[in-house]
């Protein structure tokens, strides 16, 4: 007899050892089966956190996400799930999660230094309609902006981009991906011509050495992690090499482990290069005929505004992307100056562990994969560091082949599949095209089927900017979704907040809870989240996820879609296009936007019948016919024959996810390379097709000092990122009642010796002081962070500890992703 | 408040000679037994009070010299009362509660 309590025992270690690999000891094989109550359904769906893509199973019970467990017949994470993961069916359910408009009043009027009290979403998109129409009638739509996120779903950014770019012909939207991995998106296109990874997790599980450039993948990415101690632990030749300015949690792994002075990982890259070069170990066929070499400008600046001394001593600032071609012989002797000895001294790392990295590169024995995040990507140097680490993979010929992989990790849940695939950058279009190319606009037009001429041609603002533009009054009406830009955006006590309350302007934050930028707005929507839309996300290794409609929003929560959608129908064409534009094309004139942008044939095409039999989709519901279809087979249009194709729509709901290009039904796990990718011309080995000459470009490239450095007056380095426990901001997690006493409030991690010598010991209250602001925390010598004399690191979850009032709002010039990770601060006691 | 118990398993990846505190740790806490073991991988089965419990017991094991990651895999709760109730085996094949 089996009782409930052993089955349950039985069944855990059951999932866990199917997870693992390890058989299921016969003491608890017997009592492993039985039928599911049925009252408990369990459906798909990828989980909403990080970019990593883990598939996970949701539980419902009498409309309420009760319990999620790791999928195990997804690929991403066969099964496993992070401390995040594990408690996703919590984070609907925060106390105070919002469940109606807000809208700051005064005698029962909109007044922006009133007090927030519940509208109605009537009285909510009455008063924001009149505000946007407000801007649009004194300026256009220029006046107009959005922040949106790699948090939306795949056709919520892609509606949102129509709104944006077609709707209101505003090129200022711009997502919060912008700080995480616009870096990596640029280093893509300038060395490929086409954005996202060749390879794939499945490089894993083939790789000879991991090298981590800047990423905390043991706590970040602890799915990914377990991958890689997998197979360091079970092949005795793996090795790891692990880089950063402090020690973290995947030190423990690492059979090379270095701390390196901030911002000279770019001198470690280019030795690495020269050592290649000079020790004979360049892979000259594949560099002859795959390869060609650019000089980029160097002395770009800091992205920082215009007037700053730092840009207007900077020789390239206006032109920071500009090359010139060169050859392999001018790139070695560019590279010459990086000895060992230079890259150790600039570096303070001890040679033995520079050389060991360097022949782990050279040896054509053995399959590097590098992985690398924020380390990389927000860094004032950001797009030229991708650059160089594309150059060490491409001079050995050690790319987009079964653990030859250079792999930019991402931060965020659809980074990939909305910020980037869907370019709701304000220079992109979908699938990599862009606003300033004219024929790129006009596909963009003809599959939206609007008037030729209707997209703007010039580059919107980025997020970075957005905050700037809204504190000087030229961006005035301004929507937020999905994203709390004023707790991660950099020095936003003078950039961020004297923006969002800047009389002249109108902003309005949806979001599920209550954020900092929700609390900074004037108007806050509250969102639906997760499982309670259906949705669609693309994860770092271009893997696109479907999921259904679990349950119902609370009280009066929609979805960002639903909000996008419905706010459009308030606008007509005459509102926000040129009277010349309308005469030209008189069929446009006097519809709404709604019309134009969502009824136009295509996204309204299949009907709520078409919904999969028991799942609920309340815009369909609302809007008489299946949106998230109809867009998404629309966006498709974008990317299909052009090597971004995705599969059908209904594909997606069968399927743990497919990596793009979906060719004849079958993914693509490496591009780029004869065999594996459909694309690649036969008879061509390799093929970088998204350049039109099928050649990578290697990039000389030099070693720049950061943009703010200890001094005497502010003598140490401040680093920012995240802790395992709390995902990003916050925002989600610090509801979850476990994540947030296991790690509760941000801390300085500080080396004991600099503690000691500021008569500091560990859980003084101190103050962390730059130029442009300073913030309260408390001292840590101790646990998982163990940073190196000179340098402080400062978790940036805590909405109550923002560290972000401290920070330089410096950017790569190229991407304008800013450096979170280096600026100079003093810790005092408080 | 229900009494509840809580059921969770995770696996722990740990360099081999890390198993001894690994097995050490499961010894000395209640509730917590090693389910089974191989090369480098170990699942720890977990039954406590709460949810609490099993994250403190998450961290001692991911706080010992050698453990590289500890990541959870399952984890049930139900009230204490009803644990003691007879499952009868189902013809129908299904792990999941």
């Amino acid at each position: 007899m089996t009782t409930r309590r052993d089955f349950i025992r039985a069944s855990a270690v059951g999932a866990a050892a199917s997870a693992a690999g390890i058989a299921v000891p016969a003491s608890f094989a017997e009592t492993a089966t039985t039928a599911a109550p049925a009252d408990v359904k369990w459906s798909k769906a990828p989980c909403r956190f990080c970019g990593t893509g883990c598939g996970v199973q949701v539980a419902v019970q009498a409309g309420r996400v009760v319990a999620t467990h790791g999928d195990a017949d997804a690929e991403v994470n066969r099964g496993l799930n992070c401390v995040k993961g594990y408690f996703l069916s919590k984070i609907m359910y925060g106390t105070d999660r919002l469940t109606t408009p807000l809208l700051r009043k005064k005698d029962g009027q909109f007044s922006k230094d009133g007090d927030f009290e519940p509208v109605s979403w009537d009285e909510a998109f009455d008063v924001m309609a009149a505000q946007f129409k407000r801007v649009l009638k004194a300026k256009g739509g220029t006046g107009i902006g959005m922040a949106g996120s790699g948090q939306w779903t795949v056709w919520e950014g892609y509606a949102a981009n129509k709104l944006m770019k077609a709707g209101f012909r505003s090129n200022h939207i711009d997502p919060n991906a912008r700080h995480c991995m616009a870096s990596a998106v640029t280093g893509f296109m300038r060395t490929f011509g086409m954005d996202e990874p060749m390879g794939c997790y499945d490089d894993f599980e083939a790789a000879d050495a991991f090298v981590l450039w800047g990423s905390n993948m043991a706590e970040m990415h602890p799915i990914l992690w377990t991958r890689v101690t997998d197979r360091r632990l079970s092949h005795d030749h793996v090795k790891v090499a692990v880089l950063s300015t402090f020690e973290h949690r995947s030190f423990d792994l690492a059979d090379i482990p270095i701390i390196f002075k901030p911002q000279t990982d770019l001198a470690i890259l280019n030795y690495i290069a020269n050592h290649i070069i000079q020790s004979g170990k360049v892979n000259e066929d594949f560099v002859r005929k795959h390869v060609s070499f650019k000089r980029g400008n160097d002395d770009i600046g800091y992205g920082l505004r215009p007037d700053n001394p730092l840009e207007l001593k900077a020789r390239n600032a206006k032109d920071a992307g500009g090359s010139t071609p060169i050859d392999f012989d001018a790139f070695k002797e560019f590279v010459e100056p990086y000895t060992l000895d230079y890259a150790a001294e600039l570096s303070g790392v001890e040679k033995g562990f520079l050389k060991h990295l360097a022949e782990l590169y050279a040896d054509p024995k053995v399959k590097v994969m590098s992985l690398w995040t924020m380390g990389f990507n927000q860094h004032t140097r950001g797009t030229w560091a991708n650059n160089m680490v594309y150059n060490i993979h491409l001079l050995t010929g050690k790319i987009a082949t079964p653990g030859n992989s250079p792999f930019s990790l991402t931060g965020q849940p659809s980074a990939c599949g909305t910020a980037r695939e869907v370019g709701t950058f304000s220079h992109r279009l979908p699938a990599d095209l862009v606003v300033t190319n004219p024929e790129h606009r006009k596909h963009a037009e003809e599959i939206w089927k609007l008037p030729d001429g209707l997209i703007v041609d010039k580059v919107g603002y980025h997020i970075v900017e957005q905050n700037r533009m809204l504190k000087d009054g030229k961006l005035n009406a301004y929507w937020v979704m999905a994203n709390n830009n004023m707790q991660a955006a950099a020095n936003l006590g003078n950039e961020g907040y004297p923006g969002y309350r800047n009389p002249d302007n109108f902003i309005v934050v949806s979001d599920p809870y209550p954020t900092v930028t929700a609390q900074a707005a004037d108007l806050i929507l509250p969102t639906a989240m997760w499982v309670e839309k259906e949705g669609a996300y693309g994860n770092a290794e271009r893997r696109t996820q479907f999921w259904h409609q679990l349950v119902k929003a609370p009280g009066e929560a929609r979805s960002d879609l639903w909000q996008l959608m419905e706010f459009s129908k308030r606008f007509t064409t005459d509102e926000c296009w040129p009277a010349e534009l309308l005469a030209a094309n008189p069929a446009y004139k006097g519809k709404t936007l709604f019309e134009v942008l969502y009824r136009n044939g295509k996204v309204d095409r299949f009907a709520p019948g078409e919904v999969e039999a028991g799942y609920a989709n309340d815009e369909a519901a609302a809007f008489g016919f299946y949106p998230q279809k109809g867009l998404f087979e629309e966006y498709a249009e974008f990317g299909r024959g052009h090597g971004h194709d995705l599969a059908p729509f209904d594909e997606y709901h069968k399927a743990r996810g497919l990596r793009w290009p979906v060719v004849n039904g079958k993914e693509t796990r490496w591009r780029y390379k004869e065999g594996t990718d459909p694309y690649v011309k036969p008879g061509s080995d390799w093929q970088f097709y998204g350049n039109k000459d099928g050649r990578a470009v290697i990039w000389a490239l030099p070693y720049e000092p950061p943009a703010e450095s200890p001094d005497t007056d502010y003598d140490l380095w401040l680093a920012t990122g995240r802790v395992l426990e709390h995902w990003h901001s916050g925002s989600m997690t610090m509801r979850v009642p476990e994540l947030y006493k296991a790690f509760p409030s941000a801390v300085v991690f500080m080396n004991p010796d600099d503690a000691k010598a500021r008569g500091l010991k560990r859980g003084d209250e101190v103050k962390v002081i730059s130029r442009r602001g300073e913030m309260r925390s408390r001292v840590e010598t101790r646990g998982r962070n163990r940073v190196p004399s000179g340098l402080v690191f400062v978790p940036w979850f805590d909405a109550a500890q923002l560290i972000n009032k401290t920070t330089l709002d410096a950017t790569c010039p190229i991407s304008k992703q800013t450096d979170f990770k280096k600026c100079a601060v003093k810790v005092v006691m408080a | 408040m229900v009494d509840e118990v809580h059921i969770a398993s995770f696996i722990v990846h740990h360099r081999p000679d890390a198993i001894a505190a690994i097995e050490h740790l499961a010894a000395a806490t209640p509730g917590a037994e090693i389910a089974a073991r191989e090369a480098g991988r170990a699942i720890l089965l977990h039954e406590g009070g709460g949810t609490r419990e099993l994250l403190a017991c998450m961290d001692a094991v991911q706080a010992l010299a050698g453990v590289v990651g500890v990541s959870l895999v399952y984890h049930h709760a139900e009230p204490r009362s009803t644990l003691g109730d007879i499952v009868e085996p189902s013809a129908e094949q299904g792990s999941r509660l």
